[in-house]
C-alpha cells in the first residue's frame, strides 16, 4: 500500500513528456486565436472604412440630383439613415453613424446632431474608435461625410471567444491521444532495458546488450560501466582472500613441519611427555587449517565464471567416488556407509561446489555418528515435475526442528556441541547446493532419530 | 635420494631441509626459479619439490620448461593454491604429485617415495611387498599368501587383489575395480571374481561398502 501511494506520488517521466506536449499545443492554441483576434480586428476596420466610402459615393451621387433643394434632400437623406437604421437593427448591430451633408458650406443635414464635431480616430477610455469620410461634388458645392463607428467588441463577447476557442478546444483531444500513445510506445526500450536488469541474478554481471537507441546508449554504457568495477571489485576481493589463505596457510605449514621435526628430534621420556602437547598443536593446526579450506571454498561458491554452461555429469559416480575417500575415516569407527543409485543419472553439474557440498555433507554424517552407527546415502531418479534427490541419513543426535534454519548460517554452532568444527559446512553446502540449482533440507532420521539431509535438484 | 626443493618461504624451506636431512636425503634448497634449469641440467637430482608462487615467476612456468627441455625427472608440487584449476593445471603441465600445504611430512614422503619408485620403474625388495591383515601380496613374483600359506589366484583376481592391496586406505569404487582388472567385462562379472577371490582369502578379507565398491580389510 506504502509502495503504491509512493509510487502515485513519484515524479513521471511520462507525466513530464505529456505536459509539456500539453503545454505546447495551447501555447500555439493561444497564439492562433491571438492571431485571428487581431486579424479580425484589422478586417473590421477595412471593412467599416470601405462600407463608408461607398456609402457616402452613393449618397453624393444622389444627392448631385437633387442639389439646390434642401428640402427634398433632407427628407431623402433621412429616409435613408432610417432604412440603414432599420437593417441594422434587423441584423443586431449597433454601432452607430453620423451622416453629415453641406451645400456651399452651409449644413443640411446631421444625423447626430448631439456628438461632438470632431470624433475620435482611436479607441480609448470606451469609446470605440470612428472612420470618416468625405467627397464633395465640386460642381454643386455637395459635401457628404459619413462617421462609423467601428465596433470589434462582438469578437470578445462570449459568442465570439466560443466561436475562435472552439476549434482548438475540440482539436486537443485528437492531439493528446496520439501524443499519450506515442509516448507510451516511445519509452518502451527504457521499459524493456529494466525488465532485463530485473531477470538477473546477482551473480551475473556480464554487460547488458547494447541498445539500439542512441538515447538508452548512454544509460546502458553507464549501467555496464557499474558492473564492470562492480565485477572487477569482487576479482579483487576474491584475489585479496586467496592471498589471505596463502599467507595463512605457508605459517601454519612452517609449524606442521617444524612440529614434526622437533618431535621426531625427541627421544625416550622426553618423547612420551611430548606427545599430549604434540596432538594439542596437530589438532590446532588441522583446525585453523580446515577453517582456512572452509571459508576458500565459502567463498568461492559465490564467485564462479557466469553464463559458461556447467558440463553434464553422472551424479551416481561422483557421490560413489566422494564416498570413496570417506569411507575409511567412517570404517575407523565402524560406521557402515552403504550407497543406492540408479543405473545412470545425468545432470548438468558445477564440480567444484558440489564436491565440497558432498565432502561437507558426508563428513558431517561421520563425524556425528555413533560408533558402529550406519549412514544411508541414497540417490533417487528424477520423477515427472522433480528432479533427482539425493539423501544422506544418520544416526547421530540430529538437529532439532527449531535450530534447522539456524544451522545455516555462518559461524552458528550448535550450544553444547562437543565436536570441532568451523561451523561453515552447512552455509557452504547450502550455497553449493544453490550454484547447482538444487535445495536442500533438513529431517529427522529414520525413526524419528539422527539426521535426514535432502538436496531436491531441479527438474529438467 | 637427492632432491631439489624450489621454496621461497623461509620456514617452510629450513624446516623442511630439516625433515630431509633426518631422513638422510641430499638436498639442494634454491629460493628462485633463476638458476634452477642450470642445476637441473648440471646434477642428478632423484626428485623435485617445487613451490608455485616465487618472488621472480611462476612454479608452473619452470615445471613447463623443464618438461619441454625433456626432463622426465618427478615433481611434486607443494602449493597452498588448492582450487580444482589449479590442480588440474598441475597435473595437466607434468606435475606427477600435487600436495596442498599445510600438509603432513609422512604424507609428504610417502608421496615423495611414491613419484620416486613410479619415474624409476625399479623397486627395492620391500617395495613390492603389500601386507593388509592376514594377506601378503609379493607383485614382482605374483605371490600371495595367507598367513604364510601360499594362495593360487587366477591372473585377474590377483590384479584386483592387487590393487586393493596398494591402496589400503581407500574404496575402490566398482568402475576403478574394473577398468584395472577386468578391462573388457561387463554386468556382473566383478561380484564373481570378488566371490571367488573371498572364498581363497577368506570371507573378511575384502570388505564390501555396499553401493560404493570394497577395500583391503587391514
Amino acid at each position: 500500500m506504502l509502495k503504491r501511494l509512493g509510487r502515485g506520488m513519484q515524479a513521471s517521466l511520462f507525466r513530464r513528456l505529456m505536459l509539456g506536449f500539453s503545454c505546447v499545443i495551447i501555447a500555439v492554441a493561444l497564439m492562433g486565436l491571438l492571431w485571428v483576434f487581431l486579424e479580425a480586428k484589422a478586417t473590421q476596420t477595412t471593412r467599416t472604412s470601405s462600407e463608408n466610402r461607398a456609402h457616402v459615393r452613393a449618397l453624393l451621387m444622389h444627392m448631385r440630383d437633387i442639389a439646390g433643394q434642401p428640402e427634398h434632400m433632407r427628407e431623402t437623406l433621412e429616409q435613408s439613415e432610417a432604412a440603414r437604421v432599420q437593417m441594422f437593427r434587423e441584423l443586431d448591430y449597433h454601432s452607430r453613424v453620423r451622416l453629415r451633408v453641406w451645400q456651399y458650406g452651409r449644413l443640411i443635414y446631421n444625423s447626430q446632431p448631439d456628438l461632438p464635431n470632431v470624433l475620435p480616430a482611436k479607441a480609448e477610455h470606451g469609446h470605440y474608435a470612428w472612420v470618416r469620410w468625405s467627397e464633395r461634388d465640386d460642381r454643386t458645392g455637395v459635401v457628404v461625410e459619413r462617421s462609423h463607428e467601428v465596433d470589434d467588441e462582438w469578437m470578445l463577447t462570449l459568442w465570439g471567444v466560443n466561436f475562435l476557442l472552439s476549434s482548438t478546444i475540440f482539436s486537443l483531444p485528437l492531439l493528446l491521444v496520439p501524443a499519450w500513445l506515442i509516448v507510451r510506445i516511445g519509452l518502451k526500450p527504457l521499459r524493456t532495458i529494466a525488465a532485463a536488469i530485473e531477470q538477473r541474478s546477482d551473480a551475473d554481471l556480464s554487460p547488458l546488450p547494447d541498445s539500439k537507441y542512441r538515447e538508452l546508449s548512454p544509460l546502458v554504457a553507464a549501467t555496464n560501466a557499474l558492473m564492470a568495477r562492480l565485477k572487477q571489485r569482487i576479482e579483487h576481493e576474491h584475489e585479496f582472500l586467496a592471498d589471505a589463505a596463502h599467507e595463512l596457510k605457508t605459517p601454519l605449514a612452517a609449524i606442521q613441519i617444524n612440529t614434526h621435526v622437533l618431535l621426531s628430534r625427541v627421544s625416550g621420556e622426553t618423547a612420551a611427555r611430548c606427545a599430549e602437547p604434540a596432538a594439542g598443536v596437530r589438532e590446532g593446526v588441522a583446525r585453523t587449517t580446515h577453517t582456512v579450506h572452509q571459508l576458500l571454498a565459502f567463498e568461492r561458491m559465490r564467485a564462479g565464471p557466469e553464463g559458461e554452461p556447467l558440463p553434464l555429469l553422472e551424479l551416481g559416480g561422483f557421490v560413489r567416488d566422494r564416498l570413496a575417500m570417506a569411507v575409511p575415516l567412517a570404517l575407523h569407527r565402524n560406521i557402515e556407509i552403504e550407497f543406492s543409485a540408479p543405473p545412470a543419472c545425468h545432470l548438468p553439474l558445477h564440480v567444484e561446489s558440489l564436491g565440497a557440498m558432498l565432502d561437507n555433507l558426508i563428513g558431517n554424517a561421520v563425524k556425528y555418528s555413533p560408533d558402529d552407527g550406519r549412514i544411508a546415502i541414497r540417490l533417487e531418479e528424477a520423477k515427472v515435475g522433480t528432479g533427482p534427490r539425493l539423501t544422506i541419513t544418520d544416526q547421530g543426535p540430529g538437529i532439532p526442528a527449531a535450530l534447522r534454519q539456524k544451522v545455516f548460517e555462518r559461524f552458528y554452532r550448535i550450544l553444547g556441541q562437543e565436536q570441532s568444527g568451523s561451523g561453515l559446512g552447512l552455509a557452504i553446502a547450502e550455497r553449493a547446493a544453490a550454484r547447482n540449482g538444487a535445495t536442500i533440507s533438513l529431517d529427522d532420521g529414520a525413526n524419528g532419530a539422527g539426521l535426514a539431509v535432502t538436496i531436491a535438484f531441479a527438474a529438467a | 635420494m637427492k632432491i631439489l626443493m624450489i621454496e621461497d618461504d623461509l620456514a617452510i624451506g629450513r624446516a623442511l631441509l630439516a625433515v630431509f636431512q633426518d631422513e638422510g636425503h641430499a638436498c639442494v634448497w634454491l629460493r628462485m626459479t633463476a638458476g634452477a634449469m642450470e642445476r637441473v641440467e648440471a646434477e642428478h637430482f632423484d626428485a623435485v619439490i617445487l613451490d608455485l608462487s616465487l618472488p621472480d615467476g611462476d612454479g608452473t612456468d619452470l615445471l613447463q620448461a623443464m618438461r619441454t627441455a625433456g626432463y622426465s625427472l618427478p615433481v611434486l608440487i607443494i602449493t597452498a593454491r588448492d582450487s580444482l584449476q589449479d590442480r588440474l593445471y598441475g597435473f595437466d603441465i607434468g606435475a606427477d604429485d600435487y600436495l596442498i600445504k599445510p600438509f603432513e611430512i609422512p604424507e609428504l614422503l610417502v608421496r615423495l617415495r611414491a613419484i620416486v619408485r613410479r619415474c624409476s620403474g625399479t623397486m627395492d625388495a620391500a617395495e613390492h611387498i603389500w601386507t593388509a591383515g592376514a594377506i601378503t601380496v609379493d607383485e614382482a613374483r605374483m605371490q600371495v599368501s595367507r598367513t604364510g600359506v601360499p594362495v593360487t589366484l587366477s591372473k585377474t583376481e590377483f590384479a584386483l587383489l592387487l590393487a586393493l592391496i596398494k591402496q589400503p586406505d581407500r574404496v575402490l569404487t566398482r568402475a576403478e575395480l574394473e577398468k584395472r582388472a577386468l578391462p573388457h567385462s561387463e554386468g556382473q562379472t566383478l561380484d564373481v571374481h570378488i566371490f571367488n577371490l573371498r572364498k581363497k582369502i577368506g570371507e573378511t578379507a575384502i570388505r564390501t561398502v555396499r553401493g560404493v565398491g570394497y577395500m583391503a580389510q587391514a
